[in-house]
C-alpha cells in the first residue's frame, strides 16, 4: 500500500487513526498492539509472503537484544559480544542475500567465466531499512544504550508504517520512550493539525511535484542507455529533472512519514533539511537524508576509526563509509560509483577546510556572492552525481556526463523557433542551431526546472514552516523563517491546505512508487 | 488548541464535502451504466445502423464483441484475434471475398484467445473459413506459462460474465469515480451541461439516459456514445469490429527515434518477457495451436497466424541488442521450425518498414493504425491467394 493511495488515504489510515486512540482510551498496551498489527497488515499488502521474513527479523532481533541484555546482567562480556556479532552477520547476511546475491554471482561469472544461475529473487521491501533500523538497536543494546523488555513495543518500533518502508532510519532510544508516553494515546488537535499539514505538503510534492517533473526523466536516461548521445541542452534538463524529482519524492514520503507519525502524537526525525541549499558537501550531508547520514556516522564512520587516526586514515574512512553507502543504494556498480564520487567530494571539501585552516583563513567567514557561488558549485557537482546514480549503466551515465560537458554539441528545440520570432531567426542566423532533440520530448519542463529552482533555493522547507509546533524530533538549528511562511492553522491556511490534497487527491490515480522503495 | 481544532475540522470538512461531490456525480454516471445493459442496447444500435459505438468501460469490451459476433456470425468468414495491438485491423485489409469480423479485445492474451478460436471452430467452422491469429512475443503472450482457456462465446455467457464484472467493478469504480480522468470528465460534463439552453434536459439525458443522440463522423458513418467519457469524437468500434482509434494521436515523425530507443531500451516492456523466458515459446501454446489449425484444415478452414507490425526500425533495433537479440533470434527461429514442421504460415510483420509502414502509421511502438496493417495484409493476401502460394514458415516482405 502506498502512502498516495487511496487505499492508504481512505481506508487504511482513518481506520488505523481512530481505533488507535478509541483503544487508546481503554488500554495503551492494547493500543500499541494494534498499531504494530496494522503496520504488520500494510506491509504485508504488497506481499503477505514476506510477511514472514518480517516477523522473523523481529523475533530474532528482539531475541538477541534480550540475550545481550542478559549476558551483560551477569557480566559476560565475551558472550554478549558473540550475540551482537552472531545478530549482526545473520541481519547482514539476509540483506546481502535478498540485495546483492545476484550482482555477486554476475560479477563472480564476469570475473571467472562462470555461468552460474540463481533463480529469481523478489526484494522484500523495506528490507533495507528495516535491518539497518534493527543493527542500530542491536549495537546500542550492546553498548548499553538501550534496553527493551517489551516484544509489543519492539515490534511496533521496528514495523511502525509511517517509518517500514522507506524511513526514516529510527533509533530506539528516540522512539521507544515515546510509546510509553501518557499524552500519546490522546487524541491532541494541535499535531492533528500539524501532522496533516506537513502530510498534505508531502502528498503534494509527490504526487504534483516528484510525478509530474519525473516523466521528463525516462527518456534522456533510457536514450542514452540504447545509444543515443544527447546534447547539452537535453542532458541537462533530464539530469535536472531528475535531481528534482528524486528530491521531491523522497522528501515527500519522509514529509508524509513525519505528519503522518505526528497525527498519532509520535515524533519521527525530520530527513531533509533542504540539501539543495548546501553551500558545501559536507553539508549537503546534514542535509540529505539526515537519519542515513547518521546512521553511516555513528555506526560505520566513527567504529572504523573517523578522523581520530590521522589525516590519510580519515580520507580512508571517509571513503570506504562512501562507497559502502552507495552499494547500499542498490546492487550495481553505478551505485558504487556515485558512493565512490561522494567520496572523493567529501576527501576535497576535507582537505579544502584544512588547507584554508593551515594559511590561516577563517573558515565561518563568507559573503552573499560567496555563498551563492559555493552553492552553485556544490548543486552542480550533486546534480553529475545523480547521473550516476540514475543512469542504467556507466556507458549512459558518461554519455549523459559528455552531454552536460557540451561535448556531444549544442542545440536548442527546433520548437523554439518559430515561438522565438525575429529573436529566433537572429539566433538561427548567428550560429545558434535549432534541431528536434529526441531525448528531450517535451520541452515544458524548461518551466519545472527553473521553477523548482527558485523554490529549493528560496522556500523554507516543511519543518522551518512548521518549526513553532515542534513537529519532529531533531529541530533545525538554524535562523528562523520570515513571519509570512511560519504555517499557522488559520481559516486562510485551512482552505489553501484543503485545496492543495484535493489537488494531490484528484492525481492520485498516477498511484506511482516512491523512488526509494527499490533501495 | 481551538483554533487547530477547527483548522482540522475545516480541512478534512473542505475536502470531505468537495470529493464525496465529485464521487457522488461519478457514480451516478457510473450507475447509469450498470443500470442500462448497455452491451445490449449498443450491439442492437450498430447492428441496426452500421455505424461506430462501443458500451461502456472501454477497457472491458469482451461482452460487447460476444454479442457483436454471434450478430454478424451468419455473414462473415474470417475472424480476427488478439489484444488492442490488432484492434485496427479491419476488413479493408483483406480480399473482398473475405468478410471479416475482428474480435480483438482488451487484453486478451494468446492463452485465452486459443480458447475462443477452438470454440469458433467448433461451432461455427461450417462458415467461418479464416482465423487470423496473432503471436505476439513483444507483448509475451506466446511465452506465458499454464493452458489455454475454455471459452463460451454464446450470448448465454455474457450475463454471467457481466455479473462477475459487476461485482468487481463496483469497488474499481469507486476509485475510478475520484481518478483525474473521471474528475475531468465530470468537469467537461458539467460545463457541457450549463453551455446547454435546456440544462435540466442535458443534465438528465447525461446521468439518467443511456446514450447520446447520433451523430456523425468525418467519413458519414453514424455513431452513437453509450458511455459518458470520449462524446462525440466518434471513438469505438465499426460495425467490421475494428476500433477507430479516435481518441488517439498518431506518432509524430519527431517522436520516432525517441519512441524506438525507450522501446528497445532493456528496462522497456518489449525486452522483460524475452529475457525472463530467453525467448523460449510456451510449447503447450505451440502444440494447441497446431492441432486447431490441422482439425480446422479438415473442414476447409485456414488458421493464419502472424507477428503484429512494430514501430519501423523498432525490431532490427531489437535484434541488435546484446540483451534482446539473441533471445529474439531464438523466439523467431523456434517459431519457423516449428511452422515448417506443421506445415503453417506465419507472417512476421515485425519489422513493418518492409512492408512500407510509416511511424506515423502507428499510435506507440506496438499500436499500428489501419494504413499499415492495410499495407501488411494486402501484400501478404496477394501471395498467400496467388497460384504459388505462401511456402510454410515465416513469411516476410523481402520474402
Amino acid at each position: 500500500m502506498l502512502f498516495n493511495s487511496y487505499e492508504f488515504i481512505f481506508l487504511f489510515f482513518p481506520v488505523t487513526y481512530l481505533v488507535f486512540f478509541r483503544l487508546g482510551k481503554i488500554e495503551h498496551k492494547v493500543a500499541a498492539g494494534w498499531l504494530a498489527a496494522a503496520s504488520v497488515f500494510f506491509y504485508g499488502w504488497w506481499n503477505p509472503a514476506y510477511v514472514a521474513l518480517l516477523a522473523l527479523s523481529v523475533l530474532f532481533n528482539y531475541t538477541m537484544g534480550l540475550a545481550m541484555l542478559r549476558a551483560g546482567a551477569a557480566g559476560n562480556n565475551r558472550r554478549k559480544k558473540q550475540f551482537l556479532i552472531l545478530a549482526i552477520f545473520v541481519n547482514l547476511g539476509t540483506l546481502a542475500y535478498f540485495k546483492y546475491a545476484h550482482f555477486l554471482i554476475d560479477n563472480f561469472d564476469l570475473v571467472f567465466g562462470s555461468s552460474l544461475r540463481l533463480g529469481d529473487i523478489i526484494l522484500p521491501l523495506g528490507i533495507s531499512f528495516f535491518t539497518f533500523t534493527q543493527i542500530t538497536y542491536l549495537v546500542d543494546t550492546y553498548q548499553g544504550k538501550a534496553k527493551e523488555y517489551s516484544l509489543v513495543h519492539y515490534g511496533l518500533f521496528v514495523t511502525y508504517f509511517p517509518h517500514l518502508i522507506a524511513g526514516p532510519i529510527l533509533h530506539h532510544s528516540e522512539m521507544m520512550p515515546q510509546f510509553g508516553k501518557r499524552e500519546v494515546y490522546r487524541l491532541n488537535y494541535q499535531d492533528l493539525a500539524t501532522g496533516l499539514t506537513i502530510f498534505v505538503i508531502g502528498l503534494f510534492k509527490k504526487v504534483i511535484i516528484a510525478d509530474g517533473v519525473g516523466a521528463n526523466v525516462a527518456p534522456l536516461f533510457d536514450g542514452a542507455q540504447s545509444g543515443l548521445a544527447p546534447g547539452f541542452v537535453e542532458s541537462w534538463c533530464g539530469a535536472l529533472a531528475y535531481t528534482f524529482q528524486l528530491y521531491f519524492d523522497f522528501s515527500g514520503y519522509s514529509d508524509m512519514a513525519i505528519g503522518m507519525s505526528l497525527m498519532f502524537g509520535i515524533r519521527l526525525p525530520i530527513n531533509f533539511n533542504s540539501p539543495y541549499k548546501a553551500v558545501n558537501i559536507i553539508d549537503f550531508w546534514r542535509r540529505w537524508h539526515m537519519t542515513l547520514s547518521r546512521f553511516l556516522r555513528d555506526y560505520l564512520y566513527i567504529p572504523l576509526g573517523g578522523n581520530r587516526k590521522g589525516r590519510a586514515r580519515r580520507y580512508l574512512n571517509l571513503m570506504v563509509t562512501m562507497l559502502l553507502g552507495g552499494l547500499w543504494h542498490g546492487a550495481g556498480w553505478t551505485f558504487v560509483l556515485w558512493g565512490g564520487l561522494h567520496g572523493v567530494y567529501l576527501i576535497v571539501n576535507h582537505a579544502w577546510r584544512a588547507f584554508k585552516g593551515r594559511v590561516g583563513l577563517d573558515l565561518l567567514r563568507s559573503t552573499r556572492w560567496s555563498r551563492g557561488l559555493s552553492c552553485l558549485v556544490t548543486f552542480a557537482a550533486v546534480v553529475a552525481g545523480w547521473v550516476i546514480f540514475r543512469a542504467a549503466s556507466m556507458e549512459a551515465a558518461f554519455r549523459i556526463l559528455r552531454g552536460m560537458a557540451g561535448l556531444n554539441g549544442f542545440a536548442l528545440p527546433d520548437v523554439w523557433l518559430p515561438k522565438w520570432g525575429a529573436a529566433g531567426q537572429w539566433f538561427a542566423q548567428h550560429g545558434v542551431v535549432f534541431a528536434n532533440l529526441v531525448t528531450l520530448p517535451h520541452t515544458g519542463v524548461i518551466n519545472w526546472i527553473w521553477f523548482l529552482m527558485v523554490a529549493v533555493w528560496v522556500a523554507p522547507n516543511s519543518q522551518q514552516m512548521t518549526a513553532a509546533f515542534k513537529p519532529a524530533l531533531i529541530m533545525l538549528q538554524e535562523p528562523g523563517i520570515a513571519s509570512r511562511w511560519q504555517w499557522r492553522p488559520t481559516v486562510f491556511n485551512a482552505l489553501i491546505v484543503a485545496g492543495v490534497a484535493l489537488v494531490s487527491i484528484a492525481n492520485l490515480s498516477r498511484n506511482s512508487a516512491f523512488l526509494y522503495f527499490q533501495f | 488548541m481551538d483554533a487547530s481544532r477547527s483548522y482540522v475540522f475545516l480541512v478534512l470538512g473542505v475536502c470531505g464535502a468537495l470529493t464525496a461531490l465529485t464521487l457522488t456525480l461519478n457514480l451516478l454516471l457510473a450507475a447509469s451504466d450498470m443500470r442500462f445493459d448497455k452491451n445490449a442496447l449498443a450491439s442492437a444500435w450498430q447492428s441496426k445502423t452500421h455505424g461506430v459505438t462501443y458500451a461502456p468501460p472501454i477497457n472491458y469490451n469482451r461482452p460487447f464483441k460476444i454479442l457483436r459476433l454471434n450478430d454478424r456470425i451468419g455473414t462473415i468468414n474470417a475472424v480476427i484475434f488478439g489484444s488492442s495491438t490488432t484492434m485496427s485491423l479491419g476488413e479493408n485489409a483483406f480480399p473482398s471475398f473475405m468478410k471479416v469480423y475482428n474480435f480483438a479485445q482488451s487484453g486478451e492474451y494468446l492463452l485465452s484467445v486459443i480458447g475462443d478460436a477452438e470454440y469458433i471452430a467448433q461451432h461455427w467452422g461450417n462458415s467461418v473459413k479464416f482465423l487470423i491469429i496473432p503471436l505476439d512475443w513483444s507483448l509475451g503472450f506466446i511465452y506465458d506459462p499454464g493452458a489455454p482457456l475454455t471459452a463460451d462465446l454464446s450470448p448465454a455467457a455474457i450475463a454471467s460474465a457481466q455479473n462477475e464484472v459487476g461485482l468487481s467493478a463496483v469497488l474499481s469504480r469507486v476509485k475510478d469515480a475520484l481518478s483525474l480522468p473521471q474528475i475531468k470528465n465530470l468537469l467537461g460534463i458539467l460545463a457541457e451541461v450549463l453551455r446547454s439552453k435546456h440544462k435540466l434536459a442535458a443534465f438528465r439525458q447525461i446521468f439518467f439516459e443511456p446514450s447520446s443522440e447520433e451523430y456523425s463522423c468525418p467519413d458519414g458513418t453514424p455513431a452513437r456514445d453509450f458511455a459518458t467519457i470520449y462524446r462525440g469524437l466518434c471513438v469505438g468500434f465499426r460495425y467490421d469490429g475494428s476500433a477507430t482509434f479516435s481518441n488517439e494521436r498518431p506518432v509524430q515523425p519527431s517522436q520516432q527515434q525517441l519512441l524506438v530507443a525507450a522501446a528497445a531500451a532493456e528496462s522497456s516492456q518489449y525486452s522483460q518477457a524475452l529475457k525472463r523466458t530467453a525467448g523460449e515459446p510456451s510449447p503447450v501454446i505451440l502444440s494447441r495451436l497446431a492441432a486447431l489449425a490441422h482439425r480446422f484444415a479438415e473442414d476447409g478452414g485456414k488458421v493464419v497466424f502472424f507477428f503484429p507490425p512494430l514501430i519501423p526500425s523498432l525490431e532490427q533495433k531489437l535484434l541488435k541488442t546484446h540483451y534482446d537479440g539473441p533471445y529474439l533470434a531464438h523466439s523467431k527461429e523456434v517459431l519457423n521450425q516449428w511452422a515448417k514442421r506443421e506445415g503453417l504460415v506465419i507472417l512476421d510483420a515485425g519489422a513493418s518498414e518492409q512492408f512500407g509502414c510509416k511511424p506515423t502509421e502507428f499510435i506507440d511502438p506496438h499500436h499500428a493504425l489501419p494504413d499499415c496493417y492495410n499495407k501488411v495484409f494486402t501484400r501478404f493476401f496477394k501471395a498467400y491467394m496467388s497460384p504459388q502460394g505462401v511456402a510454410p514458415g515465416l513469411y516476410r516482405a523481402a520474402g
